[in-house]
């Protein structure tokens, strides 16, 4: 077996190039120390500089190739953008959307639906302090 | 692995097999609990088998397609982009991180109604929860599904009530749902008949206890000594819990929980439900417990002996709260055990100590910083100046909504020699000259807030007291709501700091 002529090339099969090209892009203008020096509001500006014209997948991509990278700073802020387009939003929405198909069956989901209402409650931690008269 | 009782709890009469009935008041639609082979509860358990089976396999970073991928979309329109599930390309630990991200807990409810995959993924990530029925918990299902549960309320399921029907009670302490037939219940709203009686709360803590072993924070009602037994021994990671309707031979077992520290203990809320909590469940905990920090006692029976057992054994104990108390006179020397109390709060009580006893043999708590009292009839000296001279060497006194302090029992205040902070509001009793002649006797006093005391009036300000006022660091003076001090002080060069200083107008 012959040597490989080009000794650099370390293949990255989970990552497509346009996100790897963007990633790095970020990377070379930040390091992890550089990005936590700036204030909140330049923190988010910035952000939202490197996500502008992202659609939905993308973030989900990005978060992905992130991860797989290393660059901590783009999956969190990745991870944090997902979450606030799923926030507050109905489960038909989420199934729309995302592109999630619906594996339970009719009797299972009616079941959930059930429960859900009035077997349970998540509670946020502050309820439990709020004066109730 | 658990193994969920389903088999014991189900309730007999949804699991006839028979034809699809529908439901009665709404003609239209499939009854909530048809009557078919396929129970609800069968349907549920194997909802949850499927998403644990089809969960796929994550390393950081894999893109694992998902296994149950939708090749064939229901979407004709758009094959490529929309239908595809975006989220399958993520390991379960990018998604749960996504998740992580969501501000709302009830989210994580609603996410798990997506798929199977989000409904395990989802369940793992809740860690507060409120049951409201009891069921849920004894079939195992609530611990099979948020394994990872840090906090929960059992309060609601433990008392019988239908499917979100009948009032629902709240206050301060509980938040319960009432059923009809209030009217025959002797006085309280919740008897013994309308709870869940013990030994089925104490299986169900038990199934609880062994599914999540996570938990911290804990609301129980009427758990028995069994219950709370397994629960300790358990969930070695608990340390604070509220026990309602709990008596004292429930609280045998209170020694098994290793990391306690915080605890309320609710034996009986008055016209709500009544238990007793007396020196030998006092004693129970005093041994048990050596850790505890704070303890709230409401509506608990008890004296002295039990107040001093828990002094004398838990040394760690910084803040006590007493709230409505039954307890006997004499109760308050017990405090002087409490050696490291720094705040003692007192709470809707009717008195505060009917017999204190003579004063040299009261004591008194050295470490104290802060004593509260609200809501309570303050009508006694005797108590009052007892409760005082326990607590002589505390910093900072606010009393709030207390009714029957008058001039003759706050005077009993001057043997407050350290105190720095007072906070007055709602005595509508006292008048400038009480107040005034008990702080001048005050040489630390730093910080004074006087609001809604309508006996105390502006007109009556002495030129004293305006001096004792601009050596203070704080003031708030606003006894009635159109006060003129502020106008009539305006140049005198009063020190001012931040949002406590005097309002103009």
């Amino acid at each position: 077996m012959g040597k490989e002529r080009r000794t650099n090339v370390i293949p990255l099969p989970e990552v497509d190039g346009v996100t790897l090209e963007r990633i790095i892009g970020f990377l070379k203008i930040y390091t992890e120390e550089s990005f936590q020096q700036f204030t909140v509001q330049e923190k988010k500006k910035r952000c939202d500089e490197f996500f502008a014209n992202c659609k939905f997948n993308d973030f989900l991509t990005l978060a992905s190739a992130s991860n797989y990278m290393g660059a901590q700073v783009v999956l969190d802020e990745a991870c944090q953008r997902t979450a606030d387009m799923m926030k507050n939003k109905s489960v038909a929405w989420v199934r729309k959307n995302f592109g999630i198909k619906n594996n339970f069956t009719p009797e299972e989901e009616e079941a959930m639906r059930e429960k859900h209402e009035w077997a349970y409650e998540g509670v946020d931690p502050d309820d439990d302090e709020e004066d109730i008269i | 692995m658990l193994s969920p009782s389903a088999g014991k709890s189900i309730s007999a009469s949804n699991l006839d097999s028979g034809e699809e009935t529908r439901d009665k008041h709404h003609p239209g639609w499939p009854d909530p609990f048809p009557r078919r082979r396929v129970d609800p509860e069968e349907a549920l358990k194997h909802a949850i088998l499927m998403a644990r089976r089809h969960r796929p396999v994550s390393h950081s970073g894999s893109t694992t397609p998902y296994s149950e991928s939708e090749t064939d979309s229901s979407d004709a329109a758009n094959p490529s982009a929309a239908s595809l599930d975006c989220t399958s390309s993520l390991s379960d630990e990018l998604l749960l991180r996504v998740f992580g991200k969501l501000p709302d807990a009830r989210q994580h409810i609603s996410n798990s109604l997506v798929c199977r995959r989000w409904c395990a993924l989802c369940g793992k990530l809740l860690r507060s929860i409120r049951l409201l029925d009891w069921e849920f918990l004894e079939s195992g299902r609530l611990s099979y599904r948020f394994p990872n549960l840090i906090e929960i309320d059992l309060v609601r399921a433990c008392v019988k009530s239908e499917r979100n029907l009948g009032t629902l009670l709240s206050n301060k302490l509980v938040e319960i749902r009432l059923t009809s037939g209030l009217l025959e219940n002797e006085g309280f709203f919740v008897r013994n008949e309308d709870m869940i009686d013990s030994i089925r709360i104490d299986e169900g803590v038990r199934i609880l206890a062994e599914g999540c072993k996570n938990l911290r924070k804990v609301s129980l009602m009427n758990v028995g000594e069994e219950g709370l037994g397994y629960l300790g021994k358990e969930c070695e990671l608990l340390q604070e819990m509220e026990l309602h309707y709990c008596n004292d031979s429930a609280l045998k077992s209170i020694g098994s929980f290793r990391n306690l520290q915080i605890l309320k203990l609710i034996p009986s809320i008055p016209a709500i439900y009544a238990s007793v909590v007396s020196d030998i469940g006092m004693t129970f905990l005093a041994q048990g417990c050596r850790r505890l920090v704070k303890l709230e006692l409401v509506g608990c029976d008890g004296s002295y002996d039990g107040i001093k057992a828990i002094g004398q054994c838990c040394p760690m104990l910084e803040e006590l709260s007493v709230i409505s108390h039954r307890m006997e006179g004499g109760w308050l020397s017990g405090l002087s055990y409490c050696t490291n109390l720094k705040t003692l709060r007192i709470e809707s009580c009717a008195n505060i100590d009917v017999s204190p006893g003579p004063v040299e043999h009261l004591g008194s708590c050295a470490m104290l910083e802060e004593l509260w009292l609200q809501r309570c009839l303050m009508r006694d000296e005797k108590g009052v100046s007892a409760l005082f001279s326990v607590c002589r060497d505390v910093k900072e006194l606010v009393v709030e909504d207390c009714w029957g302090l008058d001039d003759s029992v706050f005077a009993a205040a001057a043997v407050f020699r350290a105190i720095r902070s007072l906070s007055l509001e709602g005595c509508s009793l006292l008048s400038t000259q009480g107040l005034e002649s008990v702080i001048q006797s005050w040489k630390d006093l730093e910080r004074l807030r006087v609001v809604s005391c309508n006996n105390i009036k502006d007109s009556e300000m002495t030129a004293d007291l305006a001096t004792l006022f601009s050596v203070l660091k704080e003031l708030k003076w606003r006894p009635d709501s159109r006060s003129l001090l502020s106008a009539s002080l305006a140049g005198t060069g009063i020190r001012q700091k931040g949002g406590r200083s005097l309002r103009s107008k």
